[in-house]
């Protein structure tokens, strides 16, 4: 080939692209694609491999979007799953970016990165009125103050507008529980005995999953944290004062007082009241079955539905895919975790079991700082707004039917999720330390020394030795990550 | 002249491939040294920190466990990568019947285009503690005390993802290729070799540690040198198989990395393990390369 020819096939390659870059940058003003990441609510066809229906109300709503303005194309992108997949997914696509126009991402993993500029502040556009809503003079009237709370981030801005609000509860196999004659127990101590007898009759008592996610793990220390700490929890905040349970995260306790209690030795591994929540579930972990440690999510789903699990701990999304999953064969019920007592625990004051939960269901609204670039964000917000609307978004929360929207008109919500919602408005747990209340890294540290302590590979001292250690660090790079000087100050560093 | 510009027009072409190698290969492996000395979060702009993330790097108990997990990690697949896949291309080499032959190189093969993600979700079930093949095989023929939660024990759990892809023949990745090479290297050993091989007595066993292995050694010390690299970058078979777990008993540097960086915003530490993992790689592999000699390389 000669110099010529090659020069030639160069130069046609440059023209056609940007020929190509013209044509499309002539489109793009004609036609606006809102690229959506919608989470649980991704909506697509059921396949031969789906047990029950998928969602697919966001079809609807994208139909009738286009109606009211035709040049608009919703692109939903399709679901990441597990959660640190995503994580992955979700940091890629935002540092290209490419994230997601309109998405949707925990309240706390927005608040992790919000200072890398990679969401649109939202609390402007809450101020103005949604036109979906017939009468509406600001958009952020339609919510629940607690979805709004929720979404406030460290700096006071709003990047999130979090409103799926999700339970959690202790489902049971009704058949089993009246084979072994056994009563859905109240108690800490009721609930050992239930699953003594439910063990001595060949059944796995409780479907624990400890590989894979960990929620599981979570919720139960959170539940059980709360419990035992109760007295101990206004030292914790530093008040002094009684503190009380609400439906919000974080309100309780928060991150900074939690670190500040940490720094004063307050909220200690080496405490016993704190370790006592490690032997309650090292003493309940012999309930699991064999081979917990190597259980995922959907593997302990599995022993529940096919009914060689008498119970399973999970959250609301669990009722319309057990009803209509076609493996299950028998009737299921829901409890609320059980109370602790004096009777298993000398910390126990006697109060209840607090829910877990709150805004953290899919539905944590996000827009991409990119939509500012790419002239787009008035529209995605109108879309959003559209969504939000709650003639629109009840059907789409009846749909999938996991999560309640925080919406205040809940008319016509799928009346399943009434115990779940209920339980969540009278208050979640006010302490966090196992996942979002310290650090991610802490929180896969303390959980690889809790699976050697549960097997028995370290013991109480040794364990909580490693745990203290770590918690210290992830309480310095909180300090140091969020700049908390006057915390320094006050700790005399 | 024309030579020439022949040339120049052959850079031109490959200009391209070389953009692509920079932009993709030799930028982010230079800003990965670069962001080593600086707390990073992939994001913002990072604060030069020296020598830190090397002194953490070595205090890191997590590295010291996974550091014992990917040496034992390399032996055995190396042993597997070795030994199940030359046996059976020993085998196909000696089958006489072309048809037959042709049979059985398509069936050793063909699971090289089962995608990786399948293979490892099918051992997952495999092992799995309740509804798992394996712990139903061991009930089935009497062993059923030996029945376990292979990938949630911390006694099993490594050995479980390295053992992964029985019968080893073709394993995961480029690894699952090794059975060609061994097979093609042993096609093509001169006829006349085995000829006078067989002159002078020698036949089966002999013929193979004698003749056969030495004229394949430059192949054996390919798939060596492929395997470690392969084993020590990579870590979604862990990740997928056990996620490190339980504890970190099967943690790998590899993993710790992608979690450092990805999970914990830590991506000037997850550089520095990857410039120490890049370090040995490259140390271990010109060792191999110079303690194999192949045939063509032998001393006469």
């Amino acid at each position: 080939m000669t110099r010529r020819t090659a020069l030639s096939l160069w130069f046609i390659l440059l023209v056609s692209v940007w020929l190509a870059g013209g044509a499309l940058a002539l489109a793009q003003d004609q036609e606006i694609v809102i690229r959506m990441y919608a989470g649980d609510y991704t909506p697509r066809e059921r396949t031969q491999s789906d047990r029950w229906d998928p969602p697919s109300y966001l079809n609807v709503l994208a139909q009738e979007y286009k109606k009211l303005h035709p040049h608009v194309t919703i692109e939903f992108l399709p679901e990441i799953t597990p959660q640190d997949r995503f994580d992955t997914w979700i940091f890629t696509q935002y540092q290209a970016g490419r994230g997601p126009d309109l998405g949707t991402q925990l309240f706390s993993e927005v608040n992790r990165h919000y200072l890398k500029g990679w969401y649109v502040n939202l609390k402007p556009y809450l101020e103005k009125p949604n036109p979906y809503v017939e009468g509406n003079k600001r958009w952020a009237d339609i919510f629940q103050p607690g979805a709004l709370a929720t979404g406030v981030a460290p700096d006071g801005n709003m990047y999130v507008l979090p409103t799926g609000v999700v339970g959690t509860g202790i489902y049971y196999n009704k058949d089993i529980f009246a084979r072994v004659g056994v009563e859905p127990p109240e108690t800490w101590a009721e609930f050992m005995e239930i699953q003594r007898k439910i063990q001595a009759a060949g059944y796995i008592p409780f479907a624990f999953p400890m590989a894979g996610a960990k929620a599981t793990t979570n919720w139960s220390l959170r539940v059980i944290q709360d419990m035992i700490l109760d007295s101990k929890l206004p030292e914790i905040k530093g008040t002094g004062e009684p503190v009380v349970r609400t439906m919000i995260e974080g309100e309780g306790i928060s991150q900074k007082e939690l670190v500040r209690a940490i720094k004063k030795g307050v909220y200690s591994a080496k405490d016993p009241q704190w370790q006592e929540q490690l032997r309650l579930l090292k003493e309940w972990s012999q309930y699991w079955g064999p081979g917990y440690l190597s259980l995922d999510p959907d593997a302990a789903y599995r022993l529940f539905v096919t009914g060689r699990a008498a119970m399973l701990y999970d959250t609301s999304a669990k009722i319309k895919v057990l009803e209509t999953d076609n493996l299950r064969q028998f009737e299921f019920g829901v409890f609320d975790f059980p109370r602790i007592t004096q009777e298993s625990s000398p910390y126990a004051t006697g109060v209840s079991a607090p829910a877990v939960g709150g805004y953290t269901g899919a539905g944590s609204w996000t827009v991409a700082a990119t939509t500012i670039e790419k002239g787009i964000v008035d529209q995605v917000i109108d879309w959003l707004m559209f969504i939000t609307a709650p003639q629109n978004y009840i059907p789409l929360a009846n749909d999938l039917g996991w999560y309640s929207p925080g919406l205040i008109d809940l008319e016509g919500i799928d009346p399943k999720l009434e115990p779940f919602i209920r339980s969540v408005e009278n208050g979640v747990f006010r302490i966090e330390s196992f996942y979002r209340g310290l650090t991610v890294e802490y929180a896969d540290q303390f959980y690889r020394v809790l699976q050697e302590y549960l097997t028995g590979r370290k013991n109480l001292e040794q364990a909580t030795d490693e745990i203290q250690r770590y918690m210290e660090q992830a309480a310095d790079e909180l300090i140091e990550r969020n700049g908390w000087t006057d915390l320094l100050a006050e700790l005399g560093a | 002249m024309a030579t020439g510009r022949i040339n120049r027009a052959a850079y031109l072409f490959i200009l391209p491939t070389f953009a692509a190698l920079i932009g993709l290969k030799y930028y982010p492996a230079a800003s990965a040294v670069y962001h080593s000395f600086f707390q990073w979060d992939g994001a913002t702009v990072g604060r030069f920190v020296g020598l830190a993330n090397y002194v953490q790097l070595f205090r890191d108990e997590i590295i010291h466990v996974s550091a014992i997990n990917i040496v034992k990690f390399i032996i055995g697949r190396v042993a597997l990568n070795l030994v199940f896949p030359l046996l059976a291309a020993k085998l196909v080499f000696h089958v006489r019947h072309q048809g037959a032959a042709y049979l059985y190189r398509v069936l050793l093969t063909a699971p090289i285009v089962v995608p990786v993600m399948v293979i490892l979700l099918l051992w997952k079930f495999i092992y799995h503690p309740y509804d798992g093949l394996l712990n139903q095989l061991l009930e089935a023929v009497g062993l059923g005390a030996w029945r376990r939660a292979w990938l949630g024990d911390f006694e099993t759990a490594l050995y479980a993802v390295i053992g992964l892809g029985f019968p080893w023949v073709t394993g995961i990745g480029s690894a699952g290729f090794a059975f060609l090479i061994y097979l093609g290297g042993l096609q093509s050993i001169p006829r006349e070799i085995f000829d006078a091989a067989a002159v002078d007595g020698a036949v089966s066993l002999r013929r193979f540690f004698r003749v056969e292995l030495p004229m394949i050694a430059s192949q054996l010390k390919l798939i060596l040198i492929l395997t470690v690299i392969n084993t020590m970058e990579s870590y979604v078979p862990v990740m997928v198989m056990t996620g490190g777990g339980p504890g970190v008993s099967s943690m790998v540097p590899g993993l710790y990395l992608y979690e450092s960086a990805f999970l914990y915003d830590k991506f000037g530490y997850a550089s520095a393990i990857g410039v120490v993992m890049t370090i040995i790689l490259l140390i271990v592999t010109t060792i191999s390369q110079r303690s194999i000699k192949s045939y063509s390389e032998a001393e006469p």
